[in-house]
């Protein structure tokens, strides 16, 4: 019979060793760069298909009427702009796969968590390009 | 004079209960230096310091555990988690109480407390900070093994009281792994008793031989020497000068898996195996009872340890544990600093002997109860056995040269 | 001599997802044993036929977390067939890469939580580690840990750029380092053995009656593994063996899966090495003509089959799913019995459960002894003339 203690010098090998662990709030690491983050929204782009709103497969986004605070000539011929739930939103980029003008894409930026449910509806940050 | 009075009095009314008045007399009249003995018992190596160092103990093994795996272990609570083990015992002091319905109550409260007292009652026979502990008399090491089957004893009645199936099936597995550890761990603790017998017993077949050759019995020693307690082991290691793990490595090592047994670490934590049975014989208990029976589980880590450092590696005992303490200077009233070095010493040696049960717990998966009992009485108790036999041969061929050195000193103070 | 009932119940530490087992106990040996699942049926099937074939990828994709990858791909490679088109070759190798990938950390995440039931907690942490290799590489390629969301009906959407692959081939090799740590260390030590060898006995021909898919069968000796005998995306161009073990017990069940882990970094080193120069995806239409498949893929558990029929227009009819476990639990409850209690956790453990899985409900009428199963609209006729009964 074989002698119990097999793993004894791998464990004295990581008795000095700097733990696994990375101590999330103090110490991040970087994300990766094609993570699929937060939504934003080209508004030169978009045209008010709302073919994302269609395909999206748990019908996170919703296509609202032009919202005020955003500036009136860039409004598109359809008046209206996507709005994403990201409560309800799976991260599955498939909305920026169905755009047809490419004017929807994601962030890395991953850290979204919040203790108020209004707002995680989340009107698309405009970029003017 | 109002004393006298006073036992005059009571021994006039109650005339039939003279036997036990004349008892009490004579033990309210021993020596009881009270303030010493309060501070020994409540503060010292008493209650406060024994649950403080049990506590950190706890810290240092959970460390141990995840450095070995790769991991952290308790970091935020306190200075590197320091506090984790005190947290986790206040948030259970907080918590509801629940007893389910069909249990017996009042039986289910009163084993808590009654692991608690027999683990602080046994602790105090652990010499901290002298060869002997606060309590200390002829014959404890047996008294002490008693009182250790009796805390497993409490918890077998916390599963038994349960009335959960779960609780009854981590029942009979204590009860098992009680049947299958209790005789190795009685003869690994009798093997230091064993080395320590045979070295006193060199000066009394000296003098017999002496007696008969020369008609003289030059040599004195105590006639009554007791092998069987703590003190004495602990003194003797001191005297000849060997911790006794050089001369019996085989018994220590058996000692150190008994005791794993006895406080149910992995690989033998099946009474309480958490992914087979929930928790065992701890399912049903919550709250209060549960933080009682934590500090019990730690406070016997302790001694475990603690009775392994004393028996086989000399307890107190190292270079300048005996500062302040010869007659000289115990009469000319020195502080005995050596008492201090003493418990460090102590600690040095227990904390290394719960690296090492921290070390055993992560290297194995846990066994299944048949396996234990057949291995025990298999392998475990001929390796105690082996090693008393091998004892008895050294003895016999005085491997030691212990009778030869005796023998060598008489010779040459007759010729002088 | 009485015996008990332990209900290794919906709740349970040794248990990661919702299941009972009422085991009859007497002393510590199980004489007998009952499996009951269906506490987490969520009714996919029927949310999957409201909505489009490209919102149902992403449905079937969370029925499993571990094994989300194998069901979208089961479910596209259906579609493709009722479209009858071919998906670049290209698409087809990352396809085949990302499943090798999943199966690598399917396996880790296995091999420790079967530590973890045998009381091993160092073996869970090790292999946990090790693992986050593995999943760094596929949040590399997907942008996602799990969940990858990686196919399309057509290929896959995302491309494998030239400065990750050095870095995944060499991930490789220091993971097939590990696996061979593992192997060598659950060959050598014998605690692990004592838990794991002759436990949880599964002969061939029960096997094979019972209806065992996946690493239980091949422990058992039995060489069928669907990526030799239908072989589906680039597994006809892969060289790899099929693992198969002799003894039919838990450990052989252990060595089958690391053998397997290592297989799979041979086959993910060959792939990147020779991926062709090629679209990774075709733009399909959105109308499926009308007809049904059958599609099979292995799984990391075993064999799994989706059914999918048609009717023309761009929601399905009906998807049916068949997952490996709920093919190994007549296996597992053969196996429990006339073991101990102790050895109940490992066995349970060792067909790998994913409850998430098995979503499905069966009727069994113990009178007549007729089994059958219900569709939605008989069940809403059954529960409303049940209501109606019984007063609501």
């Amino acid at each position: 019979m074989p002698i119990p203690g097999a793993m004894e010098p791998e464990l004295l090998k990581n008795l000095p060793k700097k733990p696994f662990t990375i101590f999330y709030p103090f110490e991040k690491l970087p994300p990766f760069e094609r993570l699929r983050g937060r939504h934003i929204l080209y508004l030169k782009r978009c045209v008010g298909c709302g073919t994302c709103a269609k395909d999206c497969p748990s019908a996170a986004i919703e296509m609202i009427d032009w919202p005020k605070e955003y500036p009136e000539e860039l409004k598109n011929k359809a008046g209206k702009l996507p709005r994403v739930d990201l409560g309800r939103c799976l991260f599955c980029e498939q909305c920026v796969e169905s755009c047809p003008r490419d004017a929807l894409t994601m962030t890395t930026e991953y850290e979204l968590a919040t203790s108020d449910r209004k707002a995680m509806e989340w009107i698309v940050d405009m970029e003017t390009e | 004079m109002a004393v006298d009075l006073f036992w005059y009095i009571i021994l006039y009314l109650f005339p039939q209960y003279s036997n036990l008045i004349t008892l009490i007399q004579y033990l309210l009249q021993q020596q009881v230096n009270l303030p010493l003995d309060l501070f020994k018992i409540l503060i010292f190596p008493g209650i406060l310091f024994v649950s403080v160092v049990s506590l950190f103990a706890e810290w240092y093994d959970r460390k141990i555990y995840a450095r070995l795996q790769n991991r952290v272990g308790p970091f935020h609570t306190g200075y590197h988690g320091i506090l984790q083990p005190l947290a986790d015992i206040i948030k259970l002091l907080a918590k509801e109480d629940i007893v389910h319905k069909g249990a017996e109550a009042r039986s289910l409260a009163a084993t808590p407390i009654f692991a608690l007292t027999l683990s602080l009652v046994m602790l105090m026979f652990i010499p901290v900070y002298r060869s002997a502990g606060i309590i200390s008399f002829e014959g404890d090491l047996i008294v002490l093994l008693f009182l250790s089957t009796i805390y497993v004893l409490a918890i077998i009645l916390t599963g038994w009281f349960s009335i959960d199936r779960f609780s009854e099936v981590g029942t009979a597995r204590a009860g098992m792994q009680l049947i299958a550890y209790e005789i190795p761990l009685v003869l690994s603790t009798l093997t230091p008793a064993i080395i320590v017998a045979y070295y006193y017993s060199v000066p009394v077949q000296v003098n017999n031989l002496l007696n008969t050759v020369l008609g003289i019995a030059p040599i004195t020693t105590p006639t009554i020497f007791s092998v069987l307690t703590i003190a004495n082991i602990t003194q003797a290691q001191q005297t000849i000068g060997i911790p006794f793990i050089l001369v019996a490595p085989i018994s220590f090592a058996v000692l150190i898996i008994s005791q794993m047994a006895e406080l149910e670490k992995v690989p033998f934590d099946i009474p309480e195996a958490h992914t087979e049975i929930v928790a065992g014989w701890q399912t049903e208990i919550s709250g209060r009872k549960l933080a009682l029976f934590r500090l019990a589980n730690d406070l016997e880590y302790l001694w475990a340890a603690g009775l392994a450092a004393a028996l086989f590696l000399g307890g107190p005992w190292g270079p300048g544990s005996e500062i302040g303490l010869t007659t000289i200077e115990r009469i000319m009233g020195a502080f005995p600093l050596g008492y201090i070095i003493g418990t460090i010493w102590f600690l040095i040696k227990v904390f290394a002997i719960i690296f090492l049960i921290a070390n055993l717990r992560t290297l194995f998966a846990r066994f299944r109860i048949d396996q234990v009992v057949r291995g025990s009485w298999k392998y475990l108790i001929p390796l105690a056995f082996l090693n008393i036999l091998i004892l008895q041969l050294v003895f016999y061929f005085d491997l030691f040269k212990w009778q030869a050195t005796y023998n060598l000193l008489i010779w040459i103070t007759l010729l002088i | 001599m009485s015996t008990v009932k332990i209900p290794i119940g919906p709740q349970h530490p040794a248990l990661k997802e919702p299941v009972n087992f009422t085991v009859e106990v007497d002393g510590e040996q199980v004489v007998d044993a009952k499996v009951r699942i269906g506490y987490n049926h969520r009714g996919i099937e029927k949310a999957a036929e409201l909505r489009t074939y490209v919102r149902d990828i992403y449905l079937l994709e969370r029925v499993c977390g571990i094994c989300s990858h194998s069901h979208t791909t089961t479910f596209v490679q259906g579609v493709e067939e009722l479209l009858d088109e071919e998906v670049p070759r290209r698409g087809l190798y990352i396809r085949t890469i990302v499943c090798e990938l999943e199966r690598l950390h399917s396996h880790m995440l296995w091999l420790g939580v079967a530590g973890h039931e045998i009381g091993f907690d160092t073996l869970l942490h090790y292999t946990w580690r090790d693992r986050e290799l593995v999943m760094d590489f596929l949040e590399m390629i997907s942008g996602n840990r799990v969940n990858y969301a990686m196919n399309t009906i057509g290929g896959v959407r995302r491309d494998i750029s030239k400065e990750n692959i050095p870095k995944i081939k060499k991930g490789m090799d220091i993971f097939r380092e590990r696996l061979n740590y593992y192997l060598k260390l659950c060959i050598n030590e014998p605690t692990v053995l004592k838990r794991t060898q002759g436990i949880g006995v599964l002969p061939p021909d029960i096997a094979r009656k019972l209806g065992a898919v996946g690493p239980t069968l091949r422990a058992s000796g039995i060489n069928m593994d669907c990526r030799k005998d239908d072989p589906n995306a680039a597994y006809d161009e892969v060289p790899f063996d099929v693992v198969t073990w002799d003894t039919c017990d838990v450990f052989g069940r252990v060595a089958v899966r690391i053998l397997e882990m290592v297989q799979s970094c041979n086959m993910i080193q060959w792939l990147l090495d020779h991926l062709p120069k090629d679209e990774i995806r075709l733009k399909l239409k959105r109308r499926v003509p009308e007809g049904e498949v059958l599609s099979r893929y292995e799984a990391p558990r075993g064999e799994l089959i989706h059914y999918i029929k048609s009717n023309g227009s761009d929601k399905p009819e009906r998807v049916k799913i068949r997952t490996p476990t709920l093919a190994n639990w007549p296996s597992v409850e053969y196996m429990l019995k006339g073991g101990y209690i102790a050895d109940v956790p490992i066995t349970i453990a060792s067909i790998d459960p994913c409850l998430s899985c098995t979503d499905r409900i069966t009727f069994v009428n113990t009178e007549k002894e007729k089994t059958w199963t219900m569709d939605l609209e008989s069940l809403r006729r059954y529960g409303i003339e049940f209501y109606k009964k019984n007063g609501r």
